[in-house]
């Protein structure tokens, strides 16, 4: 029992971050940013490659390259795109595409094992360094919120068009935004590439997840931080019904 | 009775002079359809005549892939015929495609009777159908697109799990389940006889008088019931028939394969449609109809350079869609009405 | 005229449009109190008031896109409260829309004839429909996408398009709002014209001014009350 509630926690704990991230660029980007789930399958990947040569230089290169990923994602929905629709299509053939690269970069094996048996106090460190990203995630979020910033976040939230009226910078939040959650998922897809086999396809399931959670979670109509912590406390109920369905 | 003779005359003489009041409006627009009519004829009696002789100038390997061709065409009809006529662009068509090759291999493995396939190909576009009125019936068009899509992504993605066991053999999961194969022949003929008859179906339903109450529900909603539309009963109906074909088209396509499995759900599937139809008028069956040949056709020549290649083209094709939908848009404003 | 005439049902049955005690609530919200009054057919009746006095969600009330929290809608001795908008317009009750809502793909023509087709079949509507067109001197504007049409000529269309399911009354939300003085002197002339024809009105405005020598009762509302009234005599 001991051991199946720390697998809905470590499951909580995996979700919340994707929803969080799915959350923030539907808020403030203003778009369903399907591309998520490939990259972190691109995360993974790069610790496939990386994780014996130096688990820090991984990590970096995992999300400085999840990174300009979604620099490259948001230079085209501002010359293509116009609107949430247009946007999330350009976001999904994006995820294709990028799939499709690491599909035929890999066409030779197309199942990969990543092996790492760190453990740290009897836990698995990967775990470990999940529950320490959101909990940064969360922090992060909290401390924007409380700052000048987050008056201009929520008004980004609110209402883009007013907020660019008002002299907000709405494309620099929409960058960074894109950039930085797609940074996390890359972070994200390097630190849960040990706990599964990895294939191209490897982000769509907790991409849906992801969606599902934020969707919910949306119901509630919450703002700025109470809004992420309720899509902890979703993803901790969504797992919940999934282990008791499972087992 | 005199009298009634001359009222008679007088009512026939008050409809002629009616008629020569017709003015410039009614005269261009019944020209207009005529001509619009006289199009899709000409493009359907094309169609048929090279569908009718491909099988005679054709090797196995090249009527195999029109037949595929033939089967997607019917699949973006029928997908297109929901957003043209409700405005609804829908992302989880490949559940009643996929489904109905499901419901038939099932059927398969219990009867072993092929006969009541289209039986269940009608169930799987039912059953599909009331799923995407239910999300229809919200005015949300976006909405609709990602629910949609969200539906048939949780399908695809759970898909694989779905096994059954039987006289200790367990059949589904990801290697998914056989169908008795057919001759090409009987394949070819079936799907070309549904593209046919979906074409002009569509043909004469897009230039007739429900047609254009249809499309009141497509530009306006609250707009439509003004005059008068039942908009609900419209989604019913158009959600029905697109559901219902697109299950023909799929349960064609699983006898096509003789076997089925989740791929059938996927998005690349769900997204065929959508980028068939990128660079044609939406109201144009013969442009739904290119748009999927081309695309069945580019895509088998990049597969044979590298396994799922044509994924990249899909990619690209929808990274760039919103810019040509766009230009198509300006296009069409310019161009004016009838 | 004549023929105008013809594209409004039998004007020698007295109808009238009733509105019964209508109250609406959106949670603790009172938009509109208690709210009576009666409509004749062929009479034109103002409803002025600032802001948020609730005169757009009373025509959304009768028309039927809202549902009332209390009180009742009877339309030629009929209660339509419960009924859905499409069969209300079937009854003879038409609403324009103060932002113009046409069918933007389609023609001007087709505009209107998807509106005659609710009493007609194709070949008699496309007659009705030539006939509004004339009427509204759209005659030019026939084949034009409404997409491409000017505000001055799309409100004018919501007119035209109202008036082609051949109403016993029509609901028209601030028909003067955002035209210019030439196409808000064209409006009102159309509306004149549309009273000629027997139509009953019911129109929502600003100011009462603007309504002066076309309604024949203006009523003022104010915080969802009816405060008072004007009746112009004879």
């Amino acid at each position: 029992m001991a051991l199946n509630f720390f697998s809905i926690l470590s499951s909580t704990i995996f979700l919340s971050i994707f929803a969080i991230v799915i959350s923030l660029n539907f808020r403030i980007s203003k778009f369903l940013n399907l591309s998520h789930g490939s990259i972190f399958a691109l995360g993974a990947y790069v610790a496939y490659y990386t994780i014996k040569s130096g688990i820090v230089m991984g990590m970096f290169l995992a999300a400085v390259l999840a990174f300009f990923t979604g620099v490259i994602l948001y230079l085209l929905i501002k010359k293509i795109g116009n609107g949430i629709f247009e946007a999330t299509i350009i976001s999904l053939g994006f995820a294709i595409g990028l799939e499709e690269i690491l599909r035929i970069a890999h066409g030779k094996g197309y199942y990969l094992i990543v092996e790492s048996n760190l453990m740290f106090a009897g836990i698995d460190f990967w775990e470990i360094m999940q529950g320490l990203m959101l909990l940064i995630i969360l922090i992060a979020l909290f401390v924007v919120y409380k700052s000048k910033t987050g008056i201009k976040l929520k008004f980004v939230e609110d209402d883009e068009f007013l907020a660019r009226i008002y002299g907000v910078d709405y494309e620099k939040f929409s960058l960074f935004c894109i950039a930085l959650t797609s940074s996390a998922i890359g972070l994200l897809g390097f630190l849960s590439s040990t706990s599964q086999a990895l294939y191209p396809g490897i982000g769509w399931m907790p991409l849906i997840a992801g969606i599902l959670i934020a969707a919910i979670t949306a119901l509630f109509r919450s703002i700025g931080l109470a809004h992420y912590t309720k899509i902890v406390l979703i993803a901790f109920v969504y797992s919940l019904i999934v282990s008791i369905f499972l087992s | 009775m005199d009298g009634k003779g001359r009222e008679g005359r007088e009512e026939e003489r008050e409809e002629l002079n009616k008629i020569e009041m017709v003015g410039n409006a009614v005269k261009s627009y019944k020209e207009f359809y005529r001509k619009k009519r006289r199009i899709k004829l000409a493009e359907f009696s094309i169609l048929a005549t090279i569908l009718i002789f491909a099988p005679f100038v054709s090797g196995f390997y090249l009527l195999w892939l029109i037949t595929l061709g033939v089967i997607y065409s019917t699949y973006t009809l029928a997908w297109n015929w929901m957003e043209t006529m409700i405005g609804r662009t829908s992302l989880g068509h490949a559940i009643p495609f996929g489904l109905a090759g499901y419901l038939s291999a099932l059927l398969y493995i219990y009867t072993k009777n092929p006969l009541l396939f289209p039986l269940t190909w009608i169930v799987a576009g039912m059953l599909s159908a009331s799923v995407l009125y239910i999300l229809s019936l919200s005015r949300d068009r976006v909405a609709f697109v990602f629910i949609s899509f969200l539906i048939g992504a949780i399908i695809w993605i759970f898909s694989p799990l779905f096994t059954i066991t039987m006289g200790g053999e367990i059949y589904g999961g990801e290697e998914g389940f056989s169908l008795p194969s057919n001759p090409i022949l009987v394949t070819y003929s079936l799907s070309v006889v549904l593209l046919l008859a979906v074409f002009l179906f569509f043909g004469f339903l897009r230039t007739s008088a429900t047609g254009l109450k249809f499309t009141t529900v497509r530009d306006d909603e609250r707009a439509a019931r003004l005059v008068g539309v039942k908009v609900n009963r419209v989604k019913a109906f158009c959600t029905l028939i697109s559901c219902i074909i697109t299950a023909l088209a799929g349960g064609l396509y699983a006898l096509h394969f003789s076997h089925v499995n989740p791929e059938v759900f996927s998005i690349h599937i769900a997204l065929f449609p959508f980028i068939a139809t990128i660079f044609f008028k939406n109201d144009s069956e013969i442009g739904g109809v290119t748009g999927s040949f081309i695309l069945v056709f580019v895509s088998n020549y990049l597969n044979s350079i590298f396994p799922q290649l044509h994924l990249l083209l899909y990619s690209a094709l929808l990274i760039v869609s919103p810019g040509i939908i766009r230009w198509r848009a300006r296009k069409a404003k310019l161009t004016g009405g009838v | 005229m004549k023929l105008a005439m013809s594209l409004i049902g039998d004007t020698t049955v007295v109808g009238m449009l009733k509105i019964k005690g209508v109250s609406k609530q959106f949670n603790s919200l009172t938009v509109l109190k208690d709210v009576s009054f009666n409509l004749r057919k062929g009479e034109v009746v103002g409803l002025c008031g600032p802001n948020g006095s609730g005169k757009s969600t009373l025509l959304k009330i009768i028309s039927g896109f809202e549902k009332p929290s209390c009180g009742k809608i009877i339309l030629n001795e009929r209660d339509i409260t419960k009924t859905p908008v499409e069969e209300r317009v079937e009854l003879g009750l038409s609403f324009a829309f103060q932002m113009p809502r046409p069918f933007l793909k389609m023609t001007v023509f087709e505009n209107l004839l998807t509106g005659c087709m609710l009493r007609y079949e194709k070949k008699e509507a496309m007659l009705k429909a030539e006939e509004l067109l004339e009427l509204f001197g759209l005659e030019k504007l026939a084949g034009r996408k409404a997409m491409n049409l000017s505000q001055g000529e799309l409100k004018l269309l919501e007119l035209c398009r109202s008036l082609s399911t051949e109403p016993d009354f029509i609901l028209l939300d601030e028909p003067f709002a955002a035209l210019d003085r030439e196409n808000t002197k064209n409006v009102r002339k159309k509306l004149k014209m549309m009273k000629k024809m027997g139509v009953g009105m019911l129109i929502t405005a600003h100011k009462t001014r603007i309504l002066e020598k076309l309604a024949d009762e203006t009523y003022w509302i104010e915080l969802g009350k009816i405060k008072r009234i004007e009746r112009v005599e004879g």
